[in-house]
């Protein structure tokens, strides 16, 4: 586990940083206060949860406190806890085991970081993997790739923790009516080799093969030998999120499957409907969040963004404007506004005609019509600087409209450009699986190999697929957990995970990264590549398939390894394309589509989508995912149906508690959740809970782990793949589990809501943009009356040498929670469960608080991360005890674990309530949700592997907070000491600055005039928190800015 | 009058009394001032090593650099333990008989590491970097003693909390010539105060060894 | 005693003659009958199950870490504080009975100081308990001495938390030895009039040799007095202290400085009213009636309403602060207090702390045993309610909505809060059983038979 890569390379410096706002002063003028609010239940006031109000105390999560460690630990948590008091424990004899040979250049106990990649859905992101003593601790972008620009997801920054989950599966196994045997590699393999070698005899005549969608080269050339090798195969891919439209919809605009690349940057008017171009599910999420982020500077050219959506997404968060409608009438409004459109920009014939405009319900809606006469304006007066963007979860005539609608805008080759796709397998994912599930039905399979993926789970109720997999003779499932879909198979084989093999892979736009691996399969499993290559009988390694694959690009050694070190293969991108645009046939809508805003009778839409924090459930049983609260609703350990309260006041359907969802006859109960700026008459239903064989985290029916949240797949159907019709919910009395939310874990009662409402304008500054222009310094007007600050207390240390900073642009945040993950990866956070979670004790260090503003029916959302702010006058200081907590030179406030003994003063006296207290011992755990047990199961031992050894694993009884990275601080001051030289702006990153795709943290030395950090603190839009408590944080937020448009006001 | 009503005598022992009301607190804080101190507990720490090697015989009689075998101390926080390899440079040609190097012969035929155990032990809390001290001019000796008198490697100094503390906040005593710091028997130049010399470096090198918990608990 | 010689009207002289004989045979014989009243074992009993709940779960939460109790974020002070702060409280009436009284020549304390004392050193016990156990590592309290270490780390001294420990051991200790002076004439009548020989062993050591030599007296009220001057500032100094753990801190509602007076007098009239919930019984069972008289309730049911009144004004002027400050946050959160999510509790605190003293204005009620029992019982579930209400409604709302919570107790802080109680009646119990429950020496001091002048006739 410990050999280090021989072929491992050092990593280029970081990403380059853009400065703030401008810092010019002007005079203050007062400003009107927005409506804010927090929950929703808050806003209604509904008699139900006054109700719940009355009671004295609101039921708690169980009668009982959460569960505690087991009595057998009791001894080593007192030797723990002795050992952070600083009580002896010398001898106990501590070993040290050197490398017998330390290959060059290796120094033991420092860390290196690797570029390498990850594959999502046939997507592959660059990233950078932090290895320490060999084992890969921390994940961050490649500021080199495309797809990150050095930004990440919480996906990438949690996946680190996937390679030392004690539940991924150690071999493979056997099965056979019912009963499953642990097998080994050898013995699979001579089976294989046996069994493929009679299918060769048969032209692989029954064999079918189920594989994720994936970008690699090698894989695709090991493709074509296999089915070259076995010609009667069929191949099948096939992705639970997958976006048929998208490639439909550029064949039926261009003829030819196409991708779309997006510049944001350059427009100035920016549509999506129903696109959250900040999901992980959409093609160069990251980059394209750096790149709207980078267009909507108040002091530079700032976009405008519309947004028609079914429900609130990350950039329905960042929209000026939003129209929440039913996914089903995505196509009228684009079909309208098609119409519309055409009408005022007259385009050129050969673009084919127009759409009519549909004789709709909801078009007819005074607001709607306003919405888009406005938007259609403002797109034509920004043409060649506008850009409308189809979701993937529409369908192909949408995709098509929005491309007509770029083209006629004149918008191609400015804010978009195509991309021939010629990695386009199939025309339909969905029509493929169908024809798979068929030919199971009708026992046409003689053999099924599945190349990752877990079809049993994810494939639509409809097909039955769980049933369907056994009807195969012989089954075969590469996985990384024996899950689902491998209890239902007949081999279950192991598989390497993405940082344990090598491989390659594309990013949107064709770039190729070479993955890389950081560590020895820690469980012996294979990558797909190695499976073809034995299936083939072939003996290469990956690393020289993926050589051989790319030999024309890297003749050499030499060329390889900077490919390998760069993380991409320069110019391997797709040659740009010039598709011509068809003709586009008028679309068909149906009566619902042309219905109004209202419950179309009783008929609900049921939209599915991957979950933000676990996407379509492959990274269920990572427990930093579930504890992440959801950017939006702030849920954690839990899927809900989301729903509109007009819509579930109609239906009964309480707010927090159980509803059934019904499609074509099949059920499903879980919380229900209302949610604003959700559109009438559509549930939304997250995928990816509900798992009965991920692990011991996320469920495990055999060893009695319940799951995790409810299974939409189940509802799901072919036609109504991601919004189905005619669904209904209703008020179910089923007894679940409390939902646990982070930002607001009770109801609020009127006056609590009045209370929040009345001061969050000052928490979280706004102004519009034509305000800004007008008073830069808006975010004075919105501070707090307070008398003139004195201190009891003279401010200790003068600061000199370093005075660290940092900055939040609110503006820029769009609350994609990759911080907060990215915290936890490198600061050894532990995860508490849902029940603690429930209790208001989850550990995050950084947490992003969500504001709600306006109506219901389509409120402004605001996002606020909060870290310590590490005051220069900190409340916490003062009333410790036993100075556990004590002010550094540099203005950090030091929290020392060792010397804490809990009495938990500090927290109470901190204004912000950042620290987190281990009431607990959290790392100590059965249930294996947190990444360190000390026991002797080797399993166990594994799991200790993805700590941070900078950072101190806390025990329980003491509490903690954010250090801002204090051990990358003293790292780098070190280092920089021992050559004699300074420190350079930009060289230390907080984790959450690194990992933020949209650079809205910035880190610093504020005493260096030069820096980023202290430009932005002097900037007019800055301002501190609760500054009016005379604390001085060190964390100033930048005031949000918003650019309405005039005419919708 | 009977017993319980103290006679006369009974007045003798109220000194003792007194001194046991009075003395029990004192000594309770001695016991945990010095008994509970590092420099009780673990001053003279000497495990016995799986392979009987003497530092008095490489570093001193041979005169080895210290940084042969920790060749990492001057750019990282570990002084890293030397690999098999290190030792086989020479034990290769020399020695290749003795028992004693069984283990190391054994560890570099099997690519299996030799278990040293671990003398200066510091809680997992405390982060300390060799590079930070050494390429500052903090000798070795000043933390390990003269290892090139010790056949066996023992805890030399106390290395408990106030002991660092006592050198970070007054470190001229401890000072000298960066290029010096493996030189066991080093004093300052021609007789000089060392208090004064160090004072010297300290002002040359610009060194200010910071007392904030965060220099060395993360 | 010259100093004090005045004749106490209060102590109803006993019929008969040899009077001091009577007195002290009626306190005397409480601890030296064979089988105390049936009611006695009942009550031990049941104390001795709460005191098992109590360790129980004290138990329970070191062997698992705190998080047993509903402690969380934003409310990291739960339960174990208020009750600190309560029992705290109840352990003032004792000091201020035996020594603000005494300097104030309010010689009719002398039916009631013993007990009152005694209360106070179990009360300030029970206090002592809950700041052990209710931080996160029970094992290192000792951090929080000033004892030289190899850290070179000191306490912080600028910490309120520091400042209690100081304050309450210094109580802790003057209340113990003041009380114990007291008893040591009283220990050695018991010795004397003891028939077996551990009795006589066990109240002969602690007697230490008292003879009742005039020279003794001498030297006893000397001590008395100045123990009595040493203690009076204490009483004013601990709670005042305790108080500002909440004063100092920049909490909406804590942040006052109102505090100190306001607990101090709410020390007060919890303290008198736990005296009058525990007298009441006392004087019943133990047939003291004679010497703890309904005028002694009467009196100090004028107490409750005094300091009962005090209280409310303060509560009246904290919120008339709050809105003379002009502070949004203070103000909301008092408006919160009273009809917000936790107005229940505020409630609750108003009617029993500020309400049913008023009832002791009428002379019938003041004057009956049992209204006095039950009022006082009232009172002492009001002042717990007063900690619980300053601690967990501010906390429970502070400056950012985001991280709002709702303290929910889990079952074990019902266990340690009832199982204190259990602690305190044992404790309490065994002192009655054992121990001169009144100072005989004092109330003989005041009885007319003490006075037997002619121009007293």
């Amino acid at each position: 586990m410990s050999s280090l890569k021989k072929k491992a390379l050092p990593m280029l410096a970081g990403g380059a940083e853009q400065t703030a706002a401008s810092t010019e002063a002007a005079p203050q003028h007062g400003s009107g206060r927005p409506r804010f609010w927090k929950s929703f239940a808050e806003l209604e006031n509904t008699p139900e949860f006054r109700a719940s109000l009355e009671r004295e105390f609101a039921a708690p999560p169980t009668d009982l406190p959460p569960d505690a460690p087991e009595r057998r630990r009791f001894v080593q948590l007192m030797g723990a806890s002795l050992g952070l008091a600083g009580v002896g424990c010398h001898w106990q004899e501590d070993k040290i085991l050197p490398l017998t040979r330390r290959p060059e250049g290796t120094i033991p106990g420092t860390t290196k970081r690797y570029a390498t990649a990850m594959e999502l859905d046939g997507v592959a992101v660059g990233l950078h993997a932090t290895s320490y003593d060999g084992r890969p601790i921390k994940i961050d972008g490649n500021p080199l790739h495309p797809e990150s620009l050095g930004g990440t997801s919480a996906l990438h920054q949690a996946s680190v923790l996937g390679v030392y989950d004690p539940d991924r599966s150690d071999k493979p196994w056997k099965r056979s009516g019912g009963t499953a045997a642990a097998s080994s590699w050898q013995a699979a393999a001579e089976f294989l080799n046996t069994h493929f070698g009679r299918l060769k005899g048969t032209r692989g005549y029954g064999l079918r093969v189920l594989s994720e969608r994936s970008s690699s080269p090698t894989l695709a050339l090991l493709k074509q030998r296999f089915l070259a090798a076995f010609p009667q195969a069929r191949w099948s891919v096939y992705e639970p999120t997958s976006g048929d439209g998208a490639r439909a919809g550029s064949l039926l605009a261009f003829g030819k499957a196409h991708r779309a690349l997006l510049k944001p940057e350059a427009a100035q008017v920016i549509l999506t409907l129903d696109a959250d171009l900040f999901a992980p599910d959409f093609p160069g999420h990251l980059a394209l969040a750096r790149s709207i982020a980078r267009g909507r500077s108040p002091d530079g050219p700032m976009s405008r963004i519309y947004a028609v959506e079914p429900m609130y997404t990350l950039l329905g968060g960042v929209a000026d404007h939003r129209l929440p409608v039913r996914a089903e009438q995505v196509k009228t409004i684009a079909a309208a506004l098609d119409a519309k459109v055409s009408e005022l920009a007259k385009p050129l014939a050969e673009l084919g005609a127009a759409q009519a405009l549909p004789k709709s319900e909801l078009l007819g809606e005074a607001s709607v019509a306003k919405f888009l006469d406005a938007l259609a304006k403002d797109l034509v007066a920004n043409s060649g600087k506008s850009l409308v963007v189809a979701g993937p979860s529409q369908p192909a005539e949408v995709h098509a409209l929005a491309h007509r609608l770029n083209a006629v805008l004149g918008n191609v080759g400015r804010t978009v450009r195509y991309v021939e796709d010629t990695l386009a397998e199939n025309d339909s994912d969905l029509a493929e699986l169908k024809q798979l599930a068929d030919d199971l039905a009708k026992d046409r399979v003689d053999t099924l190999l599945v190349l990752g993926g877990n079809p049993a789970y994810t494939a639509p109720g409809e097909l039955a697929f769980d049933t369907l997999v056994g009807r195969a003779k012989t089954s075969i499932h590469l996985s990384l957990y024996d899950d689902e879909t491998s209890q239902r198979c007949t081999w279950h084989l192991n598989a390497a995970h993405y940082l344990e093999s090598w491989g390659d892979a594309r990013a949107w736009d064709g770039t190729i990264s070479i993955v890389q691996p950081l560590i020895a399969p820690i469980y012996g499993g294979r990558s797909s590549i190695e499976l073809l290559a034995l299936l083939l009988g072939d003996t290469t390694k990956a690393l020289d398939l993926v050589k051989a694959t790319h030999q024309a690009a890297l003749p050499n050694e030499r060329a390889f390894r900077k490919a390998v070190h760069d993380g991409v293969i320069a110019g391997s991108a797709f040659p740009a394309a010039t598709p011509t645009l068809q003709g586009l046939k008028p679309v068909t809508l149906d009566e619902r589509a042309l219905g109004g805003k209202k419950l179309q009778n009783g008929q609900l839409e049921v939209t599915f989508g991957p979950c933000l924090k676990v996407f379509d459930g492959r990274f269920a049983n990572l427990a930093w995912l579930q504890e992440l609260p959801e950017p939006l609703t702030k849920l954690t350990w839990d899927n809900a149906a989301l729903i509109a309260p007009a819509t579930a006041a109609e239906l009964g359907v309480k707010d927090g508690e159980a509803c059934t969802v019904t499609v074509g006859g099949k059920t499903v109960t879980l919380p229900a959740l209302w949610v604003p700026g959700r559109a009438e008459g559509s549930v939304h239903l997250a995928l990816g809970y509900g798992r009965t064989a991920a692990g011991q985290v996320a469920g495990h029916a055999k060893s009695e782990v319940a799951p995790v949240g409810a299974n939409a797949y189940a509802l799901r159907t072919v036609a109504g793949y991601h919004a189905a019709t005619g669904g209904s919910a209703a008020f179910s009395n089923a007894d679940l589990p409390r939902l646990s939310t982070t930002n607001d874990i009770y109801n609020l009662d009127k006056i609590g809501h009045e209370g929040a409402e009345e001061r969050a304008p000052e928490l979280v500054r706004e102004a519009t943009l034509a305000e800004y222009k007008k008073d830069p310094r808006f975010v004075e007007s919105r501070e707090e009356p307070h008398p003139p600050l004195l201190s009891l207390w003279v401010p200790p240390v003068s600061y000199e040498g370093h005075k660290w900073g940092m900055a939040i642009d609110l503006n820029k945040c769009v609350g994609c929670g990759s911080c907060v993950t990215a915290c936890q990866a490198e600061n050894n956070i532990p995860v508490v469960g849902k029940k603690n979670v429930a209790m208001g004790r989850e550990m995050l260090w950084l947490r992003v608080d969500r504001y709600y503003q306006g109506e219901p029916e389509n409120a402004k959302v605001t996002f606020q991360p909060i870290p310590c702010q590490q005051c220069e006058n900190a409340p916490c200081e003062q009333v410790c005890p036993v100075g556990a907590t004590i002010h550094s030179h540099e203005g950090l406030n030091d929290m020392v674990y060792n010397r804490c003994i809990g009495t938990r003063y500090c927290s109470n006296n901190c204004p912000y309530k950042v620290r987190r207290f281990n009431y607990f011992n959290y790392n100590v755990n059965e249930i294996g949700i947190t990444p360190y047990t000390p026991t002797d199961d080797p399993k166990m031992k594994v799991k200790s592997m993805v700590f941070n050894p900078d950072v101190t694993v806390r025990s329980r009884g003491v509490m903690e907070k954010c250090t801002f990275c204090v051990q990358r601080i003293q790292n780098a001051k070190i280092k920089a000491k021992n050559v004699k030289q300074g420190i350079p702006d930009g060289t230390i990153r907080t984790a959450c600055q690194d990992s933020c795709p949209a650079e809205a943290i910035v880190f610093g030395d504020l005493n260096d005039s030069g820096s980023q950090v202290a430009a932005a603190h002097a900037a007019p839009r800055a301002y501190a928190l609760l500054g009016e408590l005379n604390n001085h944080p060190r964390v100033r937020y930048l005031g949000r800015v918003r650019n309405p448009n005039p005419e919708l006001g | 009058m009977n017993l319980f009503v103290f006679p006369r005598w009974a007045n003798k022992t109220r000194a003792l009394a007194g001194m046991l009301l009075g003395g029990a607190p004192l000594y309770l804080t001695f016991l945990i001032w010095y008994g509970a101190s590092p420099r009780t507990t673990d001053v003279g720490y000497e495990p016995q090593q799986p392979v009987p090697y003497s530092h008095a015989l490489h570093a001193g009689q041979l005169g080895l650099d210290c940084r042969y075998c920790h060749n990492t101390v001057e750019q990282a926080a570990h002084a890293a333990i030397p690999p098999t390899d290190t030792c086989m440079n020479c034990h290769a040609r020399v020695h290749t008989k003795s028992d004693k190097l069984a283990l190391i012969r054994e560890s570099h035929e099997t690519n299996e590491p030799v278990e040293w155990i671990k003398v200066h032990d510091l809680p997992d809390y405390v982060y300390f970097n060799h590079s930070a001290h050494v390429t500052r001019g903090v000798g070795c000796v000043t933390c390990h003693g003269r290892v090139d008198q010790m056949e066996e490697v023992y805890q030399h100094e106390p290395l408990s909390m106030g002991w660092c503390l006592d050198c970070h906040r007054a470190p001229e005593k401890n000072l000298r010539p960066p290029e010096e710091v493996t030189n066991m028997t080093w004093a300052p130049p021609d007789g000089q105060d060392a208090f004064e010399y160090g004072k010297m470096l300290r002002e040359k090198n610009h060194l200010n060894p910071p007392t904030d918990c965060s220099t060395c608990h993360r | 005693m010259a100093a004090i010689s005045d004749v106490n009207p209060f102590v109803t002289p006993p019929t008969g003659d040899n009077a001091f004989a009577r007195i002290t045979d009626n306190v005397a014989r409480i601890a030296e009958t064979e089988r105390p009243p049936r009611a006695w074992y009942i009550a031990f009993a049941a104390a001795l199950v709460m005191l098992t709940f109590f360790l129980g779960s004290i138990t329970w939460a070191v062997w698992n870490g705190i998080g047993t109790w509903g402690n969380m974020m934003p409310v990291a002070w739960g339960f174990p504080i208020v009750n600190f702060v309560f029992w705290i409280g109840i352990g003032h009436a004792g000091t201020l009975i035996s020594a603000i009284l005494f300097l104030l020549r309010q010689s009719w304390r002398t039916a009631i100081n013993r007990f009152a004392e005694a209360m106070t050193i179990f009360a300030v016990i029970c206090a002592g308990v809950f700041p052990g156990i209710h931080i996160g590592r029970p094992w290192l309290p000792y951090y929080m001495m000033p004892i030289p270490n190899q850290m070179d780390m000191w306490p912080q001294f600028r910490s309120p938390l520091e400042w209690d420990i100081f304050a309450v051991s210094t109580y802790a200790t003057i209340s113990i030895v003041f009380w114990y002076m007291g008893m040591i004439p009283d220990f050695a009548t018991f010795r004397d009039r003891a028939t077996t020989f551990w009795r006589r062993l066990a109240y002969g050591v602690v007697a230490m040799g008292w003879r009742g030599s005039s020279r003794q007296w001498h030297r006893y009220e000397r001590a008395y007095l100045l123990l009595a001057a040493l203690a009076t500032p204490l009483v004013l100094s601990v709670h005042s202290v305790v108080s500002f753990d909440f004063a100092t801190a920049q909490l909406p509602g804590w942040h006052t400085t109102l505090f100190p007076t306001y607990f101090v007098a709410g020390a007060i009239f919890g303290g008198f009213a736990m005296v009058v919930t525990l007298a009441v019984p006392a004087r019943q069972f133990f047939g003291l009636k004679r010497i703890i008289t309904i005028k002694h309730l009467e009196l100090m049911n004028k107490v409750l309403i005094a300091t009962g009144l005090m209280v409310g004004y303060a509560y009246g002027m904290e919120f008339f602060v709050a809105w003379y400050s002009d502070d949004s946050y203070e103000g909301f959160t008092f408006v919160n207090r009273a009809f917000g999510q936790y107005a229940w509790a505020y409630w609750t605190m108003i009617t029993c702390n500020v309400l049913s003293p008023q009832l002791h204005w009428f002379k019938k009620i003041r004057t009956s045993p049992m209204a006095t029992l039950l009022i006082g019982m009232v009172i002492n579930v009001g002042m717990w309610f007063e900690r619980f209400v300053i601690i967990c409604t501010s906390l429970a709302r502070d400056f950012l909505p985001s991280s709002w919570g709702y303290f929910v107790p889990t079952p074990f802080d019902y266990m340690t809060l009832g199982g204190s109680f259990g602690l305190f009646f044992t404790l309490f119990l065994l002192f009655c059983r054992y121990l001169p429950m009144v100072a005989i020496s004092e109330v003989k001091a005041f009885h007319p038979a003490a006075h037997a002048h002619p121009e007293h006739h």
